[in-house]
């Protein structure tokens, strides 16, 4: 026990003394923290924006009600470019519509006349405005097919016989955590990134510097080596993820959520209960990069490859992204996967399930004491030590 | 006592260590010597158990280091070649991490470095950071680190290598006073007449095999040379015969 405690505080002080190593393990979740607040102000410009809507009109004369009804809905009637559709394609315009010669012959005629609105599909930005421009159109067609019945005393009602009461049961928050997809999958790359420079400094650093050797001649297991590196990482890794995550509830709390009439309630309660989560995935991250850093040949090697672990929880969290909803019981099974699913349940504010909480953390404990167990193994082969 | 018996290690195809045997004696000086890549490091990483031996067995006070590495490893103090300081840490806190990781406290790890400290005439440095030390302070402080606990056996692998005369002065007076206090010390060196100087009794290693053993006289006479140069050129430098026949030609001093 002695032994652990003087390796655990040698390298806790030898990191700590790194200025360098430091520096880049308190910029990464600075870094995050930005990216999370620019990406939220960002798309919510990207939202407002959406609700200004200009729409360019060739025959304006033909459809003077639907274009006041239009007006009053909002969209910017202005006149048409000289070629409509090379204006729409050259991003003049998010969309145009066109009247065709006999459109008021036909309505005059009571009979389907049709409008060609040009837009381009491949434009993610116009997908909004141009549904909500073919909206306001669909509805004042039904109305005014509706009043074209009454006027034959026909109930408008024979025209729709079946009506969709659209009901949205998503909470507030869960809307909310649209806008931030991304943000489970930060929080966790934030617990994967923090120990990699201070886990290759220790590890193949110590190997190449030609320091590792001199240690182990002293009377210490292999085992009480690796466990007092890990516990060290891990103690600066959940320091710098608890200021990590910090840094990213107060981005969220200062992204203009509001503005869109969405409403994140990103407390301390939630903060705690993310960190009692980030723990044991702390203790599997660790363990996995130190047995990378004992594998890899030398200090870049480790670093190349630590690099990559930090992109580990990109998987599951686009994974989560694209089938979004409350987290499952299977993916707890998952490492990596269950603790972002549930972080991504406590931003959606759906609370947290205490059984699931309990199975992913045994499930990060148990791949962190089989990544331990392969770590010592390495640090025990000659190879490891003289390369 | 250090009893060598046999020992063999490879790597892959490389015989690094063959069939070497040899003991060294508390309250003497042992000399190891060889070229470069003799075996000479392999032998004393085997003997503070860092290398697991493929033949033979290393024994220290009785006791198989393959089998009881830890309790060794607590009556050992040794400085590897090239092996180096934290040097974000200063030089007391090397020394101190080494003292309590041999469970000394830090009462007795203090009164340790200022008798180190004292003798290697560390006292200007053990408070500075250890970068940017020269390589006679590195060696100084790596002394310390693997004297601190006060071991009744030292190894050390190539301790004068790029001293100044001061420093290596000062090494040599450290390993007379380990010698009068009864301790044993095996190092290895290119150095003749530091080996000449300091060691009761030699080996020579070349090829991975052991090819003199014995005192200094001894092992001089047994090559019919006038000096121990001339001796290690004639012991480390001949053919190996032995290697191509598998017989082991070894010239040893009958007790």
């Amino acid at each position: 026990m002695g032994s652990f405690v003087t390796i655990v505080k040698k390298e806790v002080l030898d990191a700590l003394r790194d200025g360098k190593s430091m520096a880049t393990v308190l910029l990464f979740p600075i870094i995050m923290a930005c990216v999370t607040f620019a990406t939220t102000h960002f798309l919510v410009s990207m939202q407002k924006g959406s609700s200004e809507i200009t729409l360019a009109v060739d025959g304006q004369e033909a459809i003077a009600p639907l274009l006041a009804r239009l007006r009053e809905a909002g969209v910017k009637i202005v006149a048409p470019p000289e070629n409509a559709e090379q204006a729409v394609k050259e991003r003049q315009y998010h969309m145009a519509l066109i009247v065709p010669d006999d459109f008021a012959e036909k309505f005059r005629r009571q009979r389907t006349a049709s409008l060609d609105l040009l837009s381009d599909h491949s434009r993610t930005e116009s997908h909004l405005k141009v549904a909500r421009v073919k909206a306001i159109i669909n509805q004042w067609s039904a109305s005014t097919g509706a009043l074209r019945l009454l006027t034959r005393n026909v109930s408008p009602d024979i025209a729709s016989p079946v009506a969709i009461n659209d009901i949205n049961i998503t909470s507030n928050e869960r809307l909310a955590m649209r806008m931030l997809a991304g943000l489970p999958m930060i929080i966790m790359m934030i617990a994967f990134g923090s120990g990699i420079g201070m886990i290759s400094e220790m590890t193949s650093g110590e190997r190449e510097r030609r320091s590792l050797e001199p240690l182990l001649i002293n009377p210490v297991s292999h085992t009480c080596v690796f466990l007092g590196k890990w516990a060290a990482t891990i103690g600066v890794t959940l320091v710098v993820t608890v200021i990590g995550v910090a840094l990213q509830f107060i981005g969220i709390n200062h992204a203009p959520l509001a503005e869109l009439g969405l409403r994140l309630d990103m407390g301390v309660d939630k903060y705690f209960v993310i960190l009692i989560i980030l723990v044991p995935v702390t203790f599997f991250a660790v363990a996995l990069q130190l047995f990378i850093s004992f594998f890899a040949r030398s200090f870049k090697d480790s670093q190349s490859y630590n690099s990559l672990i930090i992109m580990l929880p990109m998987a599951p969290g686009l994974y989560l992204t694209f089938n979004s909803g409350s987290a499952e019981a299977w993916q707890m099974l998952v490492p990596i996967l269950g603790p972002t699913a549930l972080i991504g349940d406590i931003v959606g504010g759906d609370g947290i399930n205490r059984v699931y909480l309990l199975l992913c953390s045994i499930v990060s404990i148990v791949w962190a004491l089989l990544c331990a167990v392969a770590g010592v193994h390495l640090l025990k082969r000659e190879k490891t030590l003289f390369g | 006592m250090i009893r060598v018996a046999k020992l063999g290690k490879t790597f892959g195809k490389l015989i690094a260590v063959d069939d070497v045997s040899l003991t060294a004696e508390r309250g003497k000086i042992f000399g190891l010597l060889g070229p470069n890549g003799a075996g000479k490091t392999s032998v004393l990483r085997m003997i503070y158990g860092v290398l697991r031996p493929t033949a033979g067995k290393v024994e220290v006070d009785g006791l198989n280091v393959e089998n009881n590495t830890l309790k060794v490893q607590r009556r050992l103090g040794a400085l590897p070649d090239g092996g180096s300081l934290y040097k974000r840490l200063s030089a007391r806190e090397n020394i101190q991490y080494f003292g309590a990781l041999q469970g000394m406290n830090d009462k007795r790890i203090a009164q340790s470095i200022a008798q180190l400290s004292a003798l290697l005439g560390m006292e200007e440095i053990i408070d500075r950071r250890t970068a940017g030390f020269s390589q006679g302070e590195r060696m100084k402080v790596s002394l310390a680190r693997a004297l601190v606990h006060d071991p009744d056996y030292v190894l050390l692998d190539e301790p004068t290598n790029g001293l100044d005369v001061l420093t290596t002065r000062a090494v040599r007076e450290l390993l007379l006073s380990l010698k009068s206090r009864g301790k044993c010390v095996i190092f290895s060196s290119h150095l003749m007449h530091e080996v000449a100087n300091l060691c009761d009794e030699v080996g020579i290693i070349a090829h991975g095999k052991v090819t003199a053993l014995g005192s200094i006289e001894r092992v001089i006479a047994l090559a019919g040379a006038r000096s121990l140069e001339d001796a290690f050129v004639h012991f480390a430098y001949r053919e190996p015969r032995h290697r191509a026949t598998g017989n082991t030609e070894t010239i040893r001093e009958s007790s």
